[in-house]
């Protein structure tokens, strides 16, 4: 696990783990033959259900939250954060469907990106997007220093990798699997770059073509580690010089371990529990 | 033929009736009724200031601006002759220069070292704006360096001290504007801080707790806070993580008998054990101090390259110390943790550091010297209005580019006391007012947060303009194609050409 999971904001519209039909619940595997929990012990969901709809999606990526959502619902960025954004589901020529209800636009999303750049909420966004159709999505980026890569073109479908019998759907997507597959490989210190990222998942074993959308984004890809969006690597400076407390006019001599006794207030009367089951006659 | 005529006549007066019918029900539809529709399907939008905002944007916003010095020395024409010679190098301030008054010269006769002199003269009161102290003969002897800052809001200077030197000094640390290294480091500016101290102890020996915030440590903490308080409130909050580890494995050196850690393995440290911090409830930001302490097993634990200490801190976030207990003591050493501490929360609230030739006067048990203060305020001042007119700026340029979104009252409300505060303080700080200007500030600042994240200024999804005309139409084309079919015979009965009449 390379990103903490406070640091991860998971939008889930249809709880498939606690699906009455799953026949092992609380887990989602990545293949039929269950080699990965993907909805291990921790994972954190914090928009789920009724909660997963378009306008909660555009006003967290905006910052304008009703004053009650708590700090882990919202997306704490700043200028220096690289942002990754992961999108899934059904979609078509410019949409992605949420709840079987509604639809973003690629335009509602360009225009939150721009938003948050104006905002100063990122240093840089790497978007990817597993629906059908999925570069669609990113053509009408304007916002700079994003960088998007998309299962599909328009105009082709992203397929489903394979059937688990067991419980009669397809499990996974194909571009999903495989860039999955790219993470589960990658160590703490590793030196691949956001290039080799982007080339997973070629033609002959994704049946579509990944688009991938570069121009937005000042540097070379190749230059770019992996581990900038996906990893923990923080930069840090060591503390030198440093300051002295120690010339007071009232010096107290600090002894280790003492503690200041402060006596326990007095309990204000006898305190029992209520009985469990009151009797109400 | 009478028959005839009269037949004309009726014929033309139900011409112009109908002709006038048909004109009423134009005039009724085009004049009045395209007008109502389009201002029931407005949409409310609240005035905004964007005069004032292109305004802010105009503002010169310099730290230094305004900033008042005087300088003191044994004789008036010494202090004004060194004044009239920085006015030149420190064009934003305001300097004037005056002799030592007698109850100053009092207390400066006692005074042994220049130290001694810097508190000599803070004995009554601090003062309120920065001074330029020029020492006396008889202590210039003793100065470490031309340049002294001393622990108030003053600044020791020898008589021989050059104009030049000074004025770069001063630019470095309290007149200049923030570098880069400083604004990548230090946290946003906020009037109200969470500190949370985190001690992390895998195995801990003993089960009595590690840190005391109430005792010692708190003792030794609270004066740093009460120093911090003008600036913004910071509650001190702290726990105990037990079973923590660091996430990564530290070398064993067999020559300096130690376990030690790499930089790079120290920019792997920070993520993991943010994760097990914890998530603050209030909405104030958190500087985050985590104390960890070697697993007996692992100890001495050093970080490479040594240093002063073994510490380390993540921009903009907070910072990570270890530290080893001597040998059969079971608590941390409060002083050595809490020095640690404050050196951290120092740079990352952005105190300015003056260079290596001028001598910089103990801190004390405070923490923070008053010309740091002074900076600081003068400092965060600046970057509030800033980041007030660039929310502003963005906020207004939204507005006009997309023309359906609804603009609340209270938005309206926000930008313009956002304005107003903005304006303010950079009024009082071209006064020198640095603690009403940073009061503004922090006010303008919020007022424009308010403003730009308030929960109502959604766009209107899936209510363009064009889906707008889309529902309209169908209602309205059925009326008007009758309407405008008959403009054309309206047309033909007022140039007044025959009607056009089916042959009988």
């Amino acid at each position: 696990m390379l990103i903490v999971v406070n640091h991860i904001i998971l939008m889930l519209a249809d709880d498939m783990a606690c699906n009455p039909r799953n026949p092992r619940p609380a887990t989602v595997f990545n293949n039929a033959n269950q080699h990965i929990n993907v909805y291990g012990s921790d994972v954190e969901v914090d928009y789920r259900g009724d909660e997963v709809t378009v306008e909660r999606l555009v006003r967290l990526l905006t910052g304008r939250l009703e004053p009650s959502t708590p700090p882990t619902k919202r997306l704490l960025t700043d200028d220096r954060s690289n942002v990754l954004i992961y999108m899934t589901g059904h979609g078509g020529d410019g949409f992605l469907k949420f709840q079987d209800a509604e639809e973003i636009t690629s335009t509602e999303l360009a225009d939150a990106f721009e938003q948050m750049w104006q905002q100063r909420r990122y240093n840089n966004i790497f978007f990817m997007i597993d629906t059908c159709q999925a570069a669609s999505m990113y053509e009408k980026f304007y916002s700079p220093n994003i960088l998007a890569v998309a299962s599909s073109q328009v105009g082709e479908d992203s397929l489903s990798h394979h059937l688990d019998s067991s419980l009669g759907v397809y499990v996974i997507d194909k571009y999903t699997y495989h860039a999955l597959d790219f993470m589960e490989k990658l160590r703490k210190d590793s030196k691949k770059s956001m290039a080799d990222f982007l080339r997973v998942c070629p033609r002959h074993q994704c049946v579509s073509t990944v688009g991938v959308r570069s121009d937005l984004f000042p540097r070379n890809p190749a230059d770019v580690r992996v581990t900038e969006f996906f990893g923990s690597v923080r930069h840090v400076e060591r503390t030198d010089r440093l300051v002295d407390l120690g010339d007071g006019d009232t010096e107290t001599p600090v002894t280790v371990g003492t503690r200041v006794e402060t006596a326990a207030p007095a309990p204000a009367g006898s305190y029992r529990y209520v009985a469990q089951f009151p009797v109400m006659s | 033929m009478a028959g005839g005529s009269g037949g004309a006549d009726t014929a033309d007066d139900t011409r112009t009736a109908r002709s006038l019918a048909a004109l009423s029900f134009a005039v009724t539809v085009i004049a009045v009724g395209v007008p109502v529709w389009l201002k029931t399907t407005e949409i409310y939008r609240a005035a905004i200031l964007y005069g004032g905002i292109a305004g802010l944007q105009e503002l010169e916003l310099r730290v230094g601006a305004g900033a008042r010095l005087e300088v003191l020395a044994e004789d008036g024409p010494a202090a004004e002759r060194l004044a009239a010679g920085l006015a030149p190098l420190l064009p934003d301030c305001r300097l004037d220069g005056r002799s030592f008054t007698e109850a100053e010269r009092g207390r400066l006769a006692d005074a042994a070292d220049p130290w001694a002199a810097d508190d000599a003269l803070n004995s009554v009161g601090e003062s309120d704006h920065l001074r330029l102290i020029v020492l006396p003969e008889r202590l210039a002897p003793s100065a470490a360096a031309p340049v002294m800052f001393g622990r108030y809001a003053d600044v020791l200077v020898t008589p021989t001290v050059g104009a030049e030197q000074l004025a770069a000094l001063l630019r470095q640390t309290v007149v200049g504007d923030v570098s880069d290294a400083v604004a990548t480091r230090r946290v946003r500016s906020a009037p109200a801080y969470d500190l949370l101290v985190s001690v992390a102890a895998p195995r801990p020996l003993s089960p009595e707790p590690l840190w005391d915030g109430s005792g010692a440590a708190g003792r030794l903490l609270e004066p740093v806070i009460e120093r911090l308080r003008p600036l913004a409130n910071i509650s001190v909050k702290s726990q105990h993580l037990y079973h923590a580890d660091l996430g990564v494995r530290p070398g064993w050196d067999d020559t300096a008998g130690e376990y030690f850690l790499s930089e790079e393995q120290l920019s792997l440290v920070v993520t993991p054990l943010e994760a097990r911090l914890g998530a603050s409830v209030s909405g104030r930001p958190t500087l985050q101090f985590v104390v960890y302490v070697p697993a007996p097993a692992e100890q001495p634990l050093h970080l490479r390259p040594a240093g002063a200490a073994d510490a380390f801190l993540s921009p903009r976030w907070g910072g990570v110390q270890v530290y080893n207990p001597p040998a059969g003591q079971e608590t941390v050493d409060a002083r050595r943790v809490v020095t640690v501490l404050v050196t951290q929360l120092r740079l990352l609230l952005g105190v300015p550091e003056p260079p290596p030739e001028a001598a910089v006067r103990p801190a004390g048990p405070s923490g923070l010297r008053g010309w740091e203060l002074m900076a600081l305020r003068r400092r965060r001042a600046v970057e509030n209005v800033e980041s007030a007119r660039r929310n502003l700026a963005s906020l207004a340029a939204m507005l006009e580019q997309i023309s359906n979104i609804v603009i609340d009252d209270s938005v309206g409300a926000a930008v313009q006391d956002g304005v107003a505060a903005a304006e303010e303080a950079a009024r009082y700080l071209a006064e020198g007012r640095e603690a009403d200007a940073y009061a503004s500030s922090c006010r303008a600042l919020a007022n424009s947060e308010r403003a730009i994240y308030d929960p109502s200024m959604l766009a209107l999804l899936y209510f363009p303009d064009d889906q707008k005309y889309a529902i309209y139409i169908p209602l309205f084309l059925p009326v008007s194609i009758p309407v405008l079919m008959s403009l054309r015979s309206i047309w033909g009965w007022v140039r007044g050409a025959p009607e056009k009449v089916k042959a009988e």
